[in-house]
């Protein structure tokens, strides 16, 4: 759809008249869980990304995400469920994934992980483990 | 176009028009259209980007300091500009501005 009008510019945005805990004005939040925040140690407010771990799938697929997670060993292999499956793609060094929640078939050196976003731990499979590794 | 950011972490903001995207790592490392470098981009501390999207080059300024000066291939595309992280962090965005002149957006 073609739009009505030009954006309008210059376009400036310092959030400081936008409440707090609701979305940023005119951003559309894809996955990234930001809200207007108190700036920290200054005056008037911020856009935060305010969720530090893979939020939950608001009622819409996880579908093509691309996070970091972070490997706690604790979390490893503790109630594995199918339905939360993801893969996990090694790439420099970071570790990224990618929902596989419709059973595509994993892209090349790409590993297993679980992932159970009722209890939101990671849940690794053996043979990540054994590839992360080497 | 240009903010300020402030990584509670180490992570990497990946921000722009979608035909020219910049990377900034906060452990020290950048990228735009192909070229890459090192640059100060360092966490738990206010820095301020811009992106200058000329006709004739494109530039990208980090706490008033050129970092990338792309002399070829300016960018086509209008809005919607994008902003993402690669990790899910605590992450603070403030003072956003675009600016529509011969040099910019």
């Amino acid at each position: 759809m073609k739009p009505q009008s030009d954006f309008p510019l210059p376009y400036q945005q310092n959030f400081d008249n936008e409440a707090l805990s609701a979305p940023p004005r005119l951003w559309y939040d894809q996955m990234g869980a930001f809200e207007i925040q108190p700036r920290v140690g200054g005056p008037g407010n911020v856009m935060r990304q305010v969720v530090p771990i893979w939020p939950d799938c608001w009622g819409y697929s996880c579908s093509g995400e691309a996070v970091t997670l972070r490997l706690i060993p604790a979390y490893i292999r503790r109630n594995r469920t199918p339905h939360d499956r993801l893969v996990v793609k090694l790439v420099h060094g970071s570790i990224h994934t990618q929902d596989s929640l419709h059973m595509l078939p994993p892209p090349p050196h790409t590993h297993t992980l679980f992932f159970n976003s009722q209890a939101r731990q990671l849940i690794l499979a053996q043979r990540f483990l054994r590839a992360a590794s080497t | 176009m240009s903010f300020e950011v402030n990584l509670e972490e180490h992570g990497a903001l990946t921000v722009g028009k979608k035909d020219a995207m910049v990377t900034l790592d906060s452990k020290g490392t950048w990228s735009f259209q192909g070229k890459n470098g090192n640059l100060a981009f360092a966490p738990k501390q206010w820095h301020t980007v811009a992106l200058n999207y000329g006709t004739s080059q494109q530039t990208v300024t980090v706490d008033g300091k050129v970092v990338c000066n792309v002399l070829s291939g300016s960018s086509k595309a209008k809005l919607p500009i994008s902003l993402s992280l690669d990790r899910y962090i605590f992450a603070s965005f403030d003072n956003f501005a675009v600016v529509n002149s011969t040099s910019q957006v």
